[in-house]
């Protein structure tokens, strides 16, 4: 749990709604925290699958093999 | 991270969708098109009401037999931007499940062959009438560049966002002739199948616009592919995939003698472009049956962990009080394993 007392300094700058948590924004905002678990990083890693970007949200078809 | 604090909630993020399947769940990245595999046992722990639970309630289901892994998996999750941490859960509602088109159809594919001799411009301006979106034009024999030139001018001014055309590979059809022909139209891609080679010719560095060329063959009856990389993660297809079938909803299909189907491979004929407009037929109840015959309304898909982002134009039969597809897929959702 993120608390007030990790504040990044460029925080500073950002409008934090009250009904908002604080931690909400820190991960919005923070870069990634380091972690010191690499191994079980890459070997979930094994488990992630990229999709593709269309023109539109969906295909036509997929009647060939082919990427458009 | 230490998930023994008091009132600490794990949320996923909105667009993190967990899907279950017989051996195996995944949760959908609906932003970022991409998914994670997951073992059921942890969809079954993010089924639990999460805004409502604390992970240390959560963990104490599950009898305290699986802190480690909660703890792991959570972490991980968080770590990859799948969900985040709060203490105070309310604000993060769930989005809704609506699922709204404004396009009367969406998408359309044209069969044309030597013997074809309905108006394809016609079919073109009633499609655009209809605020297609995406039009899909098959050609099985020779093609005439020019010919084909006068009726696609026609959507130049159209709604219409994208339009594939798939010409059989001929020596005599130049690659000049095809630049040329694909300069003319923003929205047009050239699919050259039957080709002696594989490659790929990008118009300009600002456009997505292509030429495909394939060696691999396209027939009337060629059927459709189904495998990991043909999937589609996004925002409106998952939407879509809850109430709909996201292959037949809203698509109209014109085979070579001019017939209108939902698709070209279903044996149901629905009326004639020489006879009827294309709205009279989509607006017809019967024409929109399948519209509504979603993947978890479908034998085997209701069980796969991809039903959420896989789509199949393929016809539904009805049998004992269930649906199946006629052409199915090689994924076993049974065994978790492609055939």
């Amino acid at each position: 749990m993120k608390d007030e007392s990790k504040k990044h300094k460029d925080f500073f700058n950002i409008p934090e709604h009250t009904s908002i948590p604080f931690d909400l924004h820190y991960i919005c905002v923070s870069e990634k925290e380091n972690t010191d678990d690499i191994k079980k990083f890459h070997y979930m890693k094994k488990y992630k699958s990229k999709g593709v970007i269309l023109d539109f949200y969906k295909k036509n078809s997929n009647i060939l093999e082919i990427d458009i | 991270m230490s998930t023994q604090e008091t009132n600490l909630f794990f949320l996923l993020f909105p667009a993190c969708i967990p899907i279950k399947g017989d051996q195996s769940s995944i949760i959908m990245d609906l932003d970022r098109a991409s998914y994670l595999e997951i073992p059921n046992l942890l969809f079954d722990i993010l089924s639990n009401d999460l805004q409502k639970k604390e992970v240390k309630e959560i963990k104490r289901i599950y009898k305290n037999e699986y802190d480690d892994g909660i703890d792991k998996y959570f972490n991980f999750l968080a770590d990859n931007e799948y969900g985040f941490f709060t203490k105070t859960p309310s604000p993060f509602r769930k989005p809704s499940t609506e699922f709204y088109s404004p396009y009367k159809i969406i998408s359309s594919i044209l069969e044309i062959d030597k013997d074809s001799n309905y108006n394809m411009s016609e079919v073109f301006r009633q499609l655009d009438t209809l605020s297609c979106q995406l039009i899909q034009i098959r050609i099985y024999d020779s093609c005439n560049l020019e010919e084909l030139a006068v009726h696609v001018a026609v959507l130049n001014e159209s709604s219409v966002r994208t339009i594939e055309i798939y010409i059989p590979y001929n020596d005599d059809i130049l690659e000049k002739d095809l630049l040329h022909f694909i300069h003319q139209f923003d929205r047009v891609h050239l699919i050259i199948y039957s080709s002696k080679i594989n490659k790929k010719v990008k118009i300009s560095r600002n456009s997505t616009q292509k030429i495909i060329y394939t060696s691999n063959k396209l027939t009337k009856q060629s059927k459709e592919i189904y495998a990991l990389k043909s999937f589609t993660i996004s925002h409106q297809m998952y939407y879509e995939s809850l109430h709909y079938n996201t292959g037949l909803f809203r698509k109209t299909c014109i085979d070579s003698k001019g017939n209108i189907k939902n698709y070209l491979s279903h044996q149901e004929i629905f009326g004639n472009v020489a006879q009827n407009t294309i709205e009279e037929v989509v607006t017809k109840e019967v024409f929109q049956e399948k519209y509504i015959l979603h993947n978890d309304l479908i034998e085997k898909c209701k069980d796969c962990q991809f039903r959420h982002m896989c789509l199949s134009n393929s016809d539904i039969k009805f049998d004992n009080n269930k649906y199946y597809k006629v052409d199915t897929c090689g994924f076993d959702p049974y065994t978790n394993s492609w055939n």
